[in-house]
């Protein structure tokens, strides 16, 4: 029987799977239960069949992430061990999340416009992220001071790594 | 006339391998080239021979002249292709080719000189009658100067690299406001993927086709058109998806580009492959755009309705063969459909997506051809192009090519990073396209904040898939750290009883 707990663009599930004949087996996911043929075809390839319909399933794993083709359709599945979402964008990050300004893409840090303690306005230009010969401009989503730059020009950002942090403009924090 | 027998190809990724093919194909030897992090990519793997040229950089390695030439003098190529992007349009690489008696496959620096810089090309074509867009040469620095002169071509404009092409150094600009950081990001991309940072302005159409025509032109005055591509459907005024015959085009208006583009060609006496590239506005008027004098990324869609090895012509051009071919025996038969596959994130502004590829599956069948720098196991990272495939289809007509794109497009498995093969699948089928009602601006239209729509029984078996894989990874562990070629975990798909113990 193994059970895992995935993670998917923020949506999570619980899955298990307990192998009942040869090729039979039955799963869980979530509160919904069915019952399943898998034929193991080659290291990446599975043949599902369940309903009478075969599935052509391609897998490969890497470190904590299983990636899934089928029909068309690719899937980035993340292991997690609690069930939480550990999403930036989501919403338990609050205020919190939108102070950090990211990386919309992974790639060098091309420029910083901006220094810290420097008030910025909304759209104000903040960085450029640049790779695979494309440059991308952050701007300031909104007005405020820059609390702490955590990159310079030329280092090396993932996608979604907070890139400058923004407190709200002086004036506010005053009233 | 001299006969090529040893080629160095100046470039990475599928075209690289497309041309080591063809050289193969005519029993000529190649040399593949490769910076430090390309040391194990499909070309240097495919090529007979492998030349390491430097850093990762473009400008260390497939940008550095110097470099490339030393490395076919040392290997003894007698010729040089250098693919599309890099070095391609470049002709200081051209004539330094020529000074090191190397034959360059592709047009002579003079051409190349004319067309490839766009802004005298513009000026060649007006002279030579063929219509043009207005636009304006940014020779000044003086924002109020620049301001003026984007007023008075009319907004929206666009900025472009003179030097340029793919995409890369272009900018839209609707308002004043914009203006300056879009010329100095165009500046900078233009200098980065083509070492040269001169940008100009012209008028921006709203929603035109692209379409452009494939021409072969011989050193000894024989010039032929392939007909045309059209390639309207662009994200960041890049092609995703190209298509031959255009739905827009009759045969009248079809033979007047034609001609006009073989005329822009003798007009600069361009020799070896190129293209003509024309914007078609609403009232099917067409303009000149520019052209690109080297191979293309699409010119697998021509090579299906024509039969014509376009690559292959290129080499037997440069060695000074006449062409074999007369316009009057050029056909246009069936339909063919090309799908870039970029390393890219449809999801996320179409973004890059970088990684390892885990795994990598190309689909098959007739009228199917795939055109691929990838493999399982290969890591995609963010210092080039981010091309990794293309997937070619070829049927009678275009509702089948469609339909065959679409089942081809379902069959291609790439895993590990994000690509947009389920996106150009929605689009194929969107009403619009299946219409043939094509725009450069059909993406933003009509595919604004695209999701991928699956269905919860497709869901659900990718889960169970997973969770099966994760299963046989919890129980590879204790295993860890034999050898890659370990038995496949399936084999012993039998010891699930020790996990459900």
């Amino acid at each position: 029987m193994t059970m895992v707990r995935f993670d998917h663009d923020g949506d999570n599930y619980q899955v298990s799977l307990k192998k009942e004949a040869e090729n039979i087996f039955s799963a869980q996911i979530d509160d919904a239960a069915l019952q399943i043929a898998i034929d193991a075809i080659d290291s990446h390839t599975l043949s599902i069949n369940w309903d009478h319909i075969r599935h052509t399933v391609y897998v490969a794993t890497d470190d904590n992430t299983i990636y899934v083709h089928l029909a068309g359709m690719q899937y980035a599945f993340k292991k997690t061990e609690t069930g939480h979402s550990r999403h930036r964008h989501g919403g338990d990050g609050g205020a919190h999340a939108a102070d950090e300004i990211t990386a919309p893409m992974p790639g060098k840090i091309l420029k910083v416009f901006v220094q810290e303690g420097q008030s910025v306005a909304r759209n104000e230009r903040l960085f450029i992220v640049e790779a695979m010969k494309m440059e991308n401009e952050v701007k300031a989503p909104r007005e405020g001071v820059v609390k702490q730059i955590n990159f310079q020009e030329n280092d090396l950002v993932s996608v979604g790594e907070p890139v400058v942090e923004l407190e709200p403009p002086a004036e506010a924090t005053d009233i | 006339m001299p006969s090529i027998k040893k080629v160095l190809i100046a470039n990475r990724g599928e075209i690289a391998v497309r041309v080591i093919r063809a050289c193969r194909e005519l029993g000529i030897t190649t040399v593949a080239v490769y910076s430090e992090v390309d040391q194990k990519a499909l070309h240097v793997l495919e090529a007979d021979e492998a030349a390491a040229i430097g850093a990762a950089a473009p400008a260390e390695s497939y940008l550095n002249i110097e470099k490339i030439i030393a490395a076919a003098q040392e290997r003894q190529c007698d010729a040089i292709h250098p693919g599309y992007g890099f070095l391609s349009e470049n002709a200081g690489f051209a004539r330094r080719c020529r000074e090191a008696g190397i034959i360059f496959i592709g047009p002579t620096p003079e051409a190349m000189a004319l067309v490839g810089d766009k802004l005298t090309a513009r000026k060649t074509m007006r002279e030579a009658g063929v219509p043009v867009t207005p636009g304006v040469a940014l020779h000044t620095h003086d924002q109020d100067e620049i301001a003026k002169l984007a007023e008075s071509i009319g907004y929206p404009v666009m900025i472009k690299a003179s030097a340029g092409g793919g995409g890369k150094g272009m900018r839209i600009v609707r308002q004043v406001a914009d203006l300056q950081s879009a010329i100095e990001a165009g500046q900078r991309e233009a200098l980065s993927a083509f070492g040269n940072d001169t940008v100009y302005m012209e008028k921006y159409l709203e929603n035109p086709r692209h379409v452009e025509f494939q021409v072969l032109a011989d050193q000894h005055g024989n010039i032929v058109h392939l007909f045309e591509r059209e390639c309207s459907i662009q994200r960041r005024h890049q092609k995703i998806i190209e298509e031959t015959p255009s739905p827009a085009l009759n045969a009248a208006l079809r033979d007047e580009m034609g001609a006009t583009a073989c005329r822009v060609m003798e007009a600069v006496d361009y020799t070896n492959a190129g293209t003509v590239e024309f914007l078609l506005d609403q009232e099917k008027n067409y303009y000149f755009l520019e052209v690109n004098a080297r191979i293309q990324v699409e010119h697998p869609i021509t090579e299906l309705v024509t039969g014509v090895d376009l690559v292959k012509q290129q080499i037997r051009i440069a060695e000074g063969q006449p062409l074999g071919i007369r316009q009057e025996d050029l056909r246009q038969q069936g339909h063919a459909l090309e799908c870039r596959i970029y390393a890219e994130d449809p999801e996320n502004s179409f973004f890059p997506s970088l990684g390892k590829l885990n795994f990598v599956k190309i689909p098959q069948g007739p009228g199917i051809r795939c055109d691929s720098g990838i493999y399982s196991g290969m890591e995609v990272t963010m210092f080039y192009d981010p091309i990794l495939a293309k997937l070619v289809v070829w049927a009678e007509n275009r509702p089948d090519a469609i339909r065959k794109m679409c089942t081809a497009l379902s069959d291609y498995v790439i895993l590990g990073i994000k690509t947009p093969i389920p996106f150009l699948s929605d689009l194929l089928q969107h009403p619009e396209f299946v219409a043939g009602h094509l725009h450069t601006g059909f993406i933003d239209a009509y595919f604004r904040d695209w999701k991928p729509a699956d269905g919860a029984v497709l869901r659900e078996i990718a889960l169970i898939a997973a969770a099966y894989a994760a299963g046989q990874k919890q129980r590879d562990v204790p295993h860890s750290g034999g050898p890659s070629v370990a038995p496949s975990p399936w084999q012993t798909v039998g010891e699930w009883e020790i996990l459900s113990g």
